[in-house]
């Protein structure tokens, strides 16, 4: 009998210690959704949050926003400072964007990372963003009736990282952050009076945000990055515009020497579609396709070669190359790496396929 | 001080209720009954006829008994026994034998009053229902009969299936007052006899004074009968009976039950219906895992619902927030709270609906369903999101074939609803693993009762969660560990389709 009794006694202190933490119900805390930090000073730097309301009425549920600012030193500090504003405890786990104004992009985010990596709560699929400005007036900024700050910004990333923008997210930053040979990049934001503008990619140096590439170059990057499925390009051709919809493009990156004096190919393989052009009818040459994808490549060729070259001036690798190298070479030595990256020999070799032009030809 | 209330807890002797010595006496107890007849017959014959009018056939004893004694002078019994034209009539001085007998409907024959012999001539008659449509577990094809309460004609339904004189029917008595007929059935040269060893041995080891359905031996025989999860199938499908005998496995049936049970069982097979094997096994297989998705549904859903929304803000998504938290606004009780209420009306519904009368029963489940729900949301008790799921779960558990298991699941969502409250997810996987610990420990007839999960039988996989074609399940299920393992063999089916092109 004791024994019976003895066997349940660490169910029941379980039972009674762990019922002991605090337990909220999802309408009794504040789901903080998007979050900015600006720059003040050397020391300290001001955290924003925008916290949705919602209520119920006989027509339906409507939703506010509600917004917190603290400065602090610390992020902690921050934290403790916003509670205190707040009649619902803060709940960090559903932040979806997290944004840094440029100023304190430039002074190094490392340490807010580390604080968004270590919270169990939140999921890696963050979105991280530079602002151009303000980040606490993009926050307050109301852009939409129907939609919320936070799903706003949210879905301009994630509609663009469907085209033209490369991938990126927490997980992405934080992989180029912690490996050797790469360095992060993120999505460069400005507001304007009713509206956000993507301006174009903010590149890294570990932490600290060093260079800036505009968004209509961005295409030219992804390309170099990561295998696509849409997006589309200009080309000019006899004075004529065309649009070229990639419809598919794949990247493979070979080391042709290694250590020592390394040189590296970058093979894009791109099917595309011809989805506009500014002349009404195409001309009958039958070699006009070919000539088309000649001149794509040409100019994708030296756009990406152009790219490479600047980021080689800044001494940053978003495209890994270096991770690369230590994955394809046995004893890699990185500091080695580090001081020979930016006379590395790159050559890009793009091949494109028209497949279609439309219906009307 | 254990010792001494120990033994104040034991049991007194038990007197014996049937304490008749002799004859006389067992007639003197018989005579308290207005139904129990003891008549000398004068005429040509001079005996006493005895027998109970109520459960012995009239016209019988009219028509093939009473002629004889009256047309003749007969001297012994031995000359009854020849001239009566009945097969099993039985000469006997055994006390034991005549009581059993007279109780189950024979005609006792005596020449003296005085006489311990007695002449036993069956004329048994038994009030049975006409074999009915199976109501519990209805199919839509296939055949459309039902077991019914009376052993001898439940044994007919299977017989005429399975005409195979290897069908061995076995018979215990069990109950120390019902005395009730219990058949154990299985296909000589198939079953494994260590099962069916089991079995019997398990039957004749009940000690109890009433069986009045094959659900009591269900509870008697279990492996383990602390577990919720039945151990034995209980079906009222003669043809899945038949089903299973050929698989090799035991088919228990009571008297006065219409439900048989098999054994050894698995989970999975509380979750194949027979319709599984009336369609197309790729539709079979499909509305197999649907009805498994189900189960898991109606017991993972409400605990889900309340770990998440009060440990796991963040899992909800994006676009349900809105709808969630704002429909949640209103509600003074915390999810746990009303979950548990919800549950509880739904259980309510459940068991006013199955106790009253099938029309009234509809209406019941129109008010529960359509009134309360309405009306608990816009009172504010509970929140739609939650009536939608509560429904939902509560529905998908009625997906079970087999009632009993039914019930089980209905029961254990009530732990998994605690544990999520309190420990969230983590909870509902400690719960979760303990119930699966338990099932991997549980046991039918000494077989594993979680195979072919644990352990891992591929060849059982064939007809587990999908139901492959019958073309390629020529083995018994490994469960059974059927004397002879093979249903056909597969090289002869390719013979005789080559010769047919």
């Amino acid at each position: 009998m004791l024994k019976i009794i003895y066997r349940f006694v660490p169910i029941y202190i379980s039972i009674c210690v762990l019922a002991g933490c605090e337990i909220n119900s999802i309408e009794d805390v504040a789901i903080i959704q998007i979050a900015g930090y600006d720059y003040i000073d050397e020391e300290k730097f001001r955290g924003t949050v925008s916290v949705p309301e919602f209520s119920r009425f006989e027509t339906g549920s409507t939703t506010s926003e509600k917004y917190f600012t603290a400065t602090g030193e610390t992020l902690k500090e921050i934290h403790a400072k916003l509670q205190g504003k707040s009649s619902k405890p803060l709940i960090h786990g559903k932040v979806t964007v997290n944004l840094y104004n440029e100023e304190l992009a430039e002074n190094d985010i490392s340490f807010l990372l580390d604080n968004l990596l270590r919270d169990a709560s939140i999921g890696r699929e963050v979105y991280l963003a530079v602002v151009d400005g303000s980040s606490k007036n993009m926050i307050e900024t109301e852009y939409s009736e129907s939609e919320r700050t936070a799903r706003y910004i949210n879905g301009i990333i994630k509609n663009n990282i469907e085209e033209n923008f490369p991938t990126t997210n927490l997980h992405d930053f934080s992989y180029a952050y912690n490996a050797e040979g790469m360095d992060g990049f993120l999505p460069l934001l400005k507001r304007y009076s009713d509206h956000i503008d993507i301006q174009g990619i903010a590149f890294f140096k570990k932490g600290r945000f060093v260079h800036t590439v505009p968004f209509s170059d961005s295409f030219v990057f992804k390309i170099m990055k990561e295998n696509m499925k849409r997006g589309n390009r200009k080309i000019e051709y006899e004075n004529h515009d065309y649009i070229i919809e990639n419809i598919g493009s794949g990247v493979k990156y070979h080391v042709v020497r290694k250590m020592e004096d390394p040189k590296f190919r970058v093979e894009i393989n791109l099917d595309g579609i011809l989805n506009e052009t500014t002349r009404f009818k195409l001309p009958q040459d039958p070699k006009f396709l070919t000539k088309l994808e000649g001149k794509l490549e040409k100019d994708l060729e030296e756009d990406c070669l152009n790219m490479l070259e600047e980021f080689k001036e800044k001494n940053i690798d978003p495209i890994g190359f270096g991770n690369v190298l230590k994955s394809r070479v046995r004893g890699f030595d990185y500091d080695h790496w580090k001081e020979i990256y930016p006379s590395a020999d790159i050559e890009v070799d793009v091949n494109v396929e028209i497949l279609e032009t439309g219906i009307t030809s | 001080m254990l010792k001494w209330w120990k033994n104040k807890k034991r049991f007194p002797k038990d007197p014996q209720v049937q304490q008749n010595d002799s004859i006389h006496s067992l007639i003197e107890t018989l005579k308290q009954s207005k139904d129990f007849t003891s008549d000398p017959l004068t005429g040509p014959t001079d005996c006493i006829v005895s027998y109970i009018k109520t459960i012995i056939e009239p016209k019988f004893l009219h028509k093939s008994i009473l002629p004889v004694l009256k047309s003749q002078q007969l001297k012994d019994l031995e000359e009854i026994k020849d001239h009566v034209p009945v097969n099993n009539i039985k000469i006997t001085d055994d006390l034991e034998e005549i009581r059993i007998r007279i109780m189950q409907g024979d005609i006792m024959i005596r020449m003296k009053e005085t006489d311990d012999r007695a002449l036993l001539i069956p004329a048994t008659t038994v009030e049975t229902r006409k074999v009915s449509i199976p109501e519990v577990e209805f199919s839509v094809v296939g055949p459309k009969e039902a077991f019914v309460e009376s052993l001898d004609t439940n044994i007919n339904l299977l017989r005429k299936r399975l005409t195979l004189p290897q069908l061995t029917i076995r018979e215990v008595m069990i109950g120390k007052l019902t005395k009730t007929r219990v058949a154990v059935i299985s296909i000589e040269g198939i079953a494994n006899k260590e099962n069916l060893n089991t079995v019997l041995q398990r039957l004749n080891a009940i000690e109890y004074d009433q069986i009045i359905d094959s659900s009591f031996l269900t509870q008697m025989m279990s492996d383990n009968s602390n577990s919720p999860f039945p151990q034995f199938l209980d079906t009222e499908r003669p043809d899945r009976v038949t089903e299973v005998l050929v698989e090799g496995k035991i088919a228990i049936i009571v008297d006065g039950s219409p439900h048989a049970l098999t054994c050894p069982t698995t989970i999975v097979e509380f979750f194949s219906a027979s319709d599984d094997y009336f369609l197309p096994w790729h539709l079979a297989s499909a509305f197999r895992l649907i009805r498994l998705f189900a189960v898991i549904f109606s017991v993972l859903s409400t605990s889900l619902y309340v770990a998440v929304l009060t440990h796991h803000q963040e899992m909800i998504p994006e676009d349900m927030m809105a709808t969630i938290v704002s429909s949640r606004a209103d509600i003074p009780f915390p999810p746990i709270m009303e979950v548990l209420v919800l549950e509880l009306t739904i259980e309510l519904l459940r068991e006013a609906g199955a106790r009253l009368p099938a029309k009234v029963g509809q209406t019941i489940g129109i008010v529960g369903g359509i009134v309360i729900g309405t009306a608990a949301v816009e009172a504010g008790l509970t929140s739609n999101v939650l009536l939608i799921i509560t429904a939902l779960a509560a529905l998908a558990s009625f997906t079970t074939p087999v009632y009993q298991i039914g019930n089980t699941i209905r029961l254990i969502r009530f732990p998994f609803l605690l544990s999520a409250q309190l420990w969230g997810l983590v909870g509902i996987s400690m719960c979760m693993a303990f119930f699966i610990g338990h099932l991997i420990r549980l046991q039918s007839i000494g077989r594993p009762f979680f195979a072919p999960l644990y352990p891992l039988r591929f060849r059982d996989l064939k007809d587990a969660f999908i139901r492959l074609p019958f073309s390629l399940q020529s083995k018994r299920p490994m469960q059974t560990r059927a004397d002879d393992s093979t249903r056909f063999n597969p090289n002869r089916v390719q013979e005789k389709r080559d010769i047919d092109d």
